[in-house]
């Protein structure tokens, strides 16, 4: 019978543990016996038949959480541009606050998460430019950042920002909201 | 301690394992909304996703198939979904809509039909103001469901 890598190494977490305690409980013996205690425990002839033990099987299996919690954005006075980020020029109407992404996974490194398609609906002005951000990242249609080594993504925050060549460059009064895809993939 | 192992079925281990990967996460930002989804890559025709909501609020969720396309060097998903009497002909899905409570997981059975596609199964929420994927990855070349014997094939 071969060996199933994936299934000797399903749920690693308490085998590994076990095996680490037992390691641990041993040197921890060893370090506190006498050296001639040692010795003669060496020595020692095995009585009765040895007996394996088993640990079970595991089961790694790729997987990814995506958490989000929302913004909100505003205007600029002079209505030519509609974002969430707060550090941008001018003075706003209404309430500039990120949203955040956050991941959680054991892709290691090879994993990643990309927002795409900032999207502003509502109102009668449509964007002709749509921007996303995340983190200390730059002003793009998307972005995409890797995954630490742990395949974590830390509470990160993310902005949108809209403009608009229609109306005169102004957006038209009317309710505006905003909303973006955020997906997660082992690369 | 090994016969309760070796008892649990794989979406049993699936979901211990990924519930213990979403403590963190979901400790670290109750109010957040979330959405997980396991495996990552669709290593057999037939098998089990796991998808599961470890936020403190019911979700509806739908799984879709999309288009690879590759953004900065790296696959990902297309923006639109197959329309669904493609994605039917390259994977079959039970059911493919679903409502998760808070804290609750869900294994989908699936067989793909046609592995000659490239295509992400991506689980996808409306969450607030996003969309939120999980996309799994299927590659061409690997044998379709029905050409395994019963035995090679996963549940």
């Amino acid at each position: 019978m071969g060996i199933d890598l994936r299934a000797a190494l399903t749920l690693p977490h308490r085998p590994f543990l076990a095996t680490t305690r037992a390691l641990l409980a041993a040197a921890a013996m060893a370090s506190t016996l006498p050296l001639a205690e040692s010795w003669r425990g060496a020595e020692a002839a095995q009585v009765g038949a040895s007996q394996s033990v088993n640990f079970g099987q595991a089961l790694i299996s790729s997987s990814c959480t995506l958490s989000t919690s929302d913004g909100s954005i505003g205007v600029r006075t002079n209505r030519s541009l509609i974002t969430s980020d707060s550090g941008e020029t001018g003075n706003f109407n209404g309430n500039l606050a990120a949203a955040t992404v956050a991941a959680v996974s054991n892709l290691t490194s090879s994993g990643f998460v990309r927002v795409d398609n900032p999207t502003l609906t509502g109102g009668s002005t449509a964007a002709t430019s749509s921007q996303v951000r995340m983190g200390s990242g730059s002003w793009d249609t998307s972005a995409q950042v890797n995954l630490d080594t742990e395949g974590s993504l830390p509470i990160t925050p993310l902005h949108v920002r809209f403009s608009t060549t229609n109306d005169n460059n102004r957006f038209a009064n009317g309710t505006y909201s905003a909303s973006a895809t955020v997906s997660c993939y082992d690369g | 301690m090994t016969a309760t192992s070796t008892a649990l079925t794989t979406p049993m281990r699936l979901m211990l394992g990924l519930g213990l990967g979403l403590i963190g996460l979901v400790g670290s930002s109750p109010a957040a909304l979330a959405f997980g989804q396991s495996p990552l890559r669709l290593e057999q025709p037939r098998g089990v996703l796991l998808l599961s909501n470890p936020s403190s609020r019911s979700i509806a969720l739908s799984l879709q198939v999309f288009a690879v396309v590759q953004h900065h060097a790296r696959s990902s998903a297309a923006l639109t979904p197959l329309e669904p009497e493609q994605a039917e002909r390259w994977i079959r899905l039970r059911p493919s809509r679903l409502r998760l409570g808070p804290g609750a997981s869900r294994t989908i059975p699936y067989s793909v039909l046609d592995p000659t596609r490239d295509f992400f199964l991506c689980g996808v929420s409306e969450q607030g103001l996003f969309t939120l994927r999980v996309c799994s990855r299927w590659r061409s070349g690997q044998p379709p469901a029905a050409s395994l014997p019963v035995d090679q094939a996963s549940p």
